[in-house]
């Protein structure tokens, strides 16, 4: 353990690393802000602070208080009479702007626009979804007594697989969503991860052939067998660090920006993950992201360090890295194409992973031999092969070559 | 203990770095002289286990070494050519790296660290960080890397280049003591830093173990073909174009020649006892 301690003090623990780390959350915390002044209007379910009025806010405040947490009766049948006593005023067409002293924002369509995007349609989707969604599951048995009588066991098998996940859903909590999905689709960190492991991995192994430690290492008993595996290793604990940090560093500054209520609020509470086949919470959820964010970032520095190794000079092994962040954020991009060519790509590139929330908004699978199989699935499996086969002819190229070291 | 090298050789395409070597080393202190180029580098990563041979076997004790795998690396010590180290390391940090990747088990590591530093006289420099050291301390450092292990063998690449003559002379003394009970194998292209401490020159031209011997007997092989003469400007000029000059040295209008030739420069001219100097001279001129 303490080699492995070793490697990640020659190559993360140092001070140009430290500085850059800082430098880089710095900045991941300005892009996050100025995404958030960016960010939504009055008149839409985007409401932040920057943005609002001060009246606006308050009663945006107040409402949240009034009706966040379970969604009881008693609640909707308060806010469908706020809803309906605004909605009776515009219909008479009272467009006013003027300031009115009786309104909560300065005036009656404020009032009514921020109670129905914010409140009134959120909440009336919660209340709908365990309808809609049980009708959902109904079809989903019908079909699958249909596609079996049709012969059709693919689709069978996604019924079936519908009927299993989806069934007894009710989404019976009710908070502001805006900072979780912001969360969700914040990806400028997973930039920031790169460039701090590029920086780490790409003079590691030309720095000790220049330096003379490459052979010194190779002469020594544990140096000979684990000498690469250590490498790679402390590239893997690097790179999960730096996922977690700034998974941690992106909830805290969320929070700190738009607030982030309801950690026990089902994923499918948000509409656009209303199709999802997860039932965890939006807190789980985003363990998940970071945990799938650890394997992409897993797959993707064992590229860069078999670059690093094969290549000897930096140069080249920028360009080359380059090169192949650039293919793997473009074969990601498939990542919910239809086209086999396009997905592919994606699922031989390890950045799709870091696309995690995309496959989660719906539902989609793969016909295996008459079995529906989820595209997370399928993912996962190629990045394992992926991996594995990697790992593979390191140790064969180890074993083949004197120096036993591998690539 | 005694390591044989039997056949070695090592080729790239059609040109060999090294040919049949066979060479049997045991305890002492052996110099591997040859310019650059002259497969020195070669010879020794072949030895340490960091290039293959293309042909050649190397016995221990008269077990192949590739058969006893790591139990070979535990016997050998290296410092490479020039090394840098990790500059952000301190010594302290950076030997007890070294001893874990040397295996060396954590309750003797802290004692072991404390004997190589007093050895190689960093006692006191045991909190700074490498790049702070000097090109010599840097040396001494690799030294006691190498030593961490106890080796039998220490396999020393230039260790002495780049060096001071004080740091040299210190280098040396420090080699002349380890080499106790041990092989110490010393690649070098300066041959003054061999030439007081090994009991042994291989001297290596384009590949070959073109002589052995101590210097004793390298400088009688020679034999009478080392002279030293003082001429005139013109003179010298004739000289230097028709014998293999080793040194050269103005003493007022006159220039005194050290000259290595079979037959006689010149009616002045002094038969005077080789050194190490003009074997190497004399091999590298063939």
């Amino acid at each position: 353990m303490k080699i492995l301690y070793y490697e990640i003090r020659k190559n993360f623990l140092r001070k140009s690393i430290f500085a850059a780390l800082a430098a880089l959350m710095f900045l991941n915390g300005l892009f996050a802000y100025f995404q958030y002044r960016q960010t939504g209007s009055g008149f839409s379910d985007e409401m932040t602070r920057h943005i609002a009025s001060e009246g606006e806010w308050d009663y945006r405040q107040k409402l949240h208080k009034e009706f966040d947490g379970a969604v009881t009766e008693e609640k909707v049948r308060r806010l469908t009479e706020d809803y309906k006593k605004y909605y009776a005023l515009i219909k008479q067409g009272d467009y006013s702007t003027e300031y009115d002293p009786d309104t909560n924002t300065g005036y009656i369509y404020g009032d009514f626009s921020l109670l129905r995007s914010q409140f009134y349609e959120p909440v009336k989707y919660l209340v709908y979804y365990q309808g809609e969604n049980d009708l959902l599951v109904h079809r989903a048995k019908e079909n699958i007594s249909f596609f079996k009588e049709l012969g059709n066991d693919f689709e069978a098998s996604k019924n079936a697989y519908i009927v299993k996940k989806y069934s007894g859903r009710n989404p019976l909590l009710f908070y502001d969503t805006l900072g979780w999905r912001k969360l969700f689709e914040y990806d400028y960190s997973d930039v920031m991860v790169f460039i701090i492991m590029f920086l780490c991995i790409t003079p590691c192994f030309y720095a000790e052939r220049k330096s003379g430690m490459e052979h010194i290492i190779l002469t020594a008993k544990r140096g000979k067998r684990g000498y690469t595996y250590m490498k790679y290793l402390s590239f893997y604990c690097s790179a999960v660090f730096l996922v977690v940090l700034f998974a941690l560093y992106n909830y805290a500054v969320m929070d700190y920006l738009y607030g982030l209520s309801g950690a026990d609020m089902k994923l499918f509470s948000l509409e656009e993950f209303r199709y999802t086949p997860l039932d965890l919470s939006v807190s789980e959820f985003y363990i998940l992201l970071t945990a799938l964010k650890c394997i992409a970032l897993c797959g993707i520095v064992t590229l860069f360090g078999v670059i690093a190794k094969v290549f000897s000079n930096v140069i080249t092994i920028f360009l080359v890295m380059f090169a192949f962040v650039t293919a793997g954020l473009y074969g990601a991009g498939f990542i919910c194409a239809i086209n086999p060519a396009s997905r592919f790509m994606a699922l031989v590139s390890p950045f799709s992973l870091l696309n995690g929330a995309q496959l989660y908004k719906g539902l989609s699978g793969a016909d295996i031999a008459g079995h529906f199989v989820p595209w997370l699935y399928w993912y996962l499996f190629a990045q394992v092969l992926i991996q594995a086969g990697i790992q593979f002819l390191l140790w064969i190229y180890g074993r083949r070559c004197p120096q036993g070291r591998g690539v | 203990m005694k390591l044989e090298l039997i056949d070695i050789s090592k080729k790239y395409g059609d040109f060999y770095a090294l040919k049949d070597m066979n060479v049997t080393l045991e305890n002492g202190v052996y110099g591997l002289l040859g310019a650059n180029g002259a497969g020195k580098t070669t010879l020794l990563n072949i030895l340490i286990g960091v290039l293959k041979q293309s042909s050649g076997r190397i016995l221990l004790d008269g077990k192949d070494v590739k058969k006893m795998d790591v139990a070979y690396l535990d016997k050998i010590g290296y410092l490479p050519q020039y090394p840098k180290f990790y500059p952000n390391f301190q010594i302290g940090e950076f030997l007890d790296y070294m001893c874990c990747l040397k295996g060396i088990a954590a309750k003797k590591r802290k004692e072991r660290i404390s004997d190589v530093i007093e050895q190689v006289n960093l006692t006191e420099h045991r909190k700074k960080k490498i790049g702070e050291l000097s090109g010599g301390m840097r040396q001494r450092l690799g030294i006691a890397q190498a030593i961490l292990n106890d080796p039998e063998i220490l396999v020393l690449d230039e260790p002495t280049a780049g060096l001071d003559p004080g740091e040299r002379i210190r280098f040396r003394n420090i080699i002349s003591r380890l080499s106790k009970n041990r092989m110490v194998l010393i690649a070098t292209h300066i041959v003054p830093d061999v030439e007081c401490i090994a009991n042994e020159i291989l001297i290596l031209h384009n590949g070959l173990l073109v002589k052995k011997g101590n210097v004793e007997e390298l400088c009688g092989a020679v034999g009478n073909t080392v002279w030293e003469v003082t001429a005139s400007d013109k003179q010298a000029e004739e000289l230097k174009d028709r014998y293999l000059l080793a040194n050269m040295k103005r003493e007022g209008n006159k220039i005194s020649m050290r000259i290595i030739s079979e037959e006689k420069p010149s009616e002045a001219a002094e038969a005077v006892k080789p050194q190490l100097e003009d074997v190497f001279l004399s091999v590298f001129r063939k």
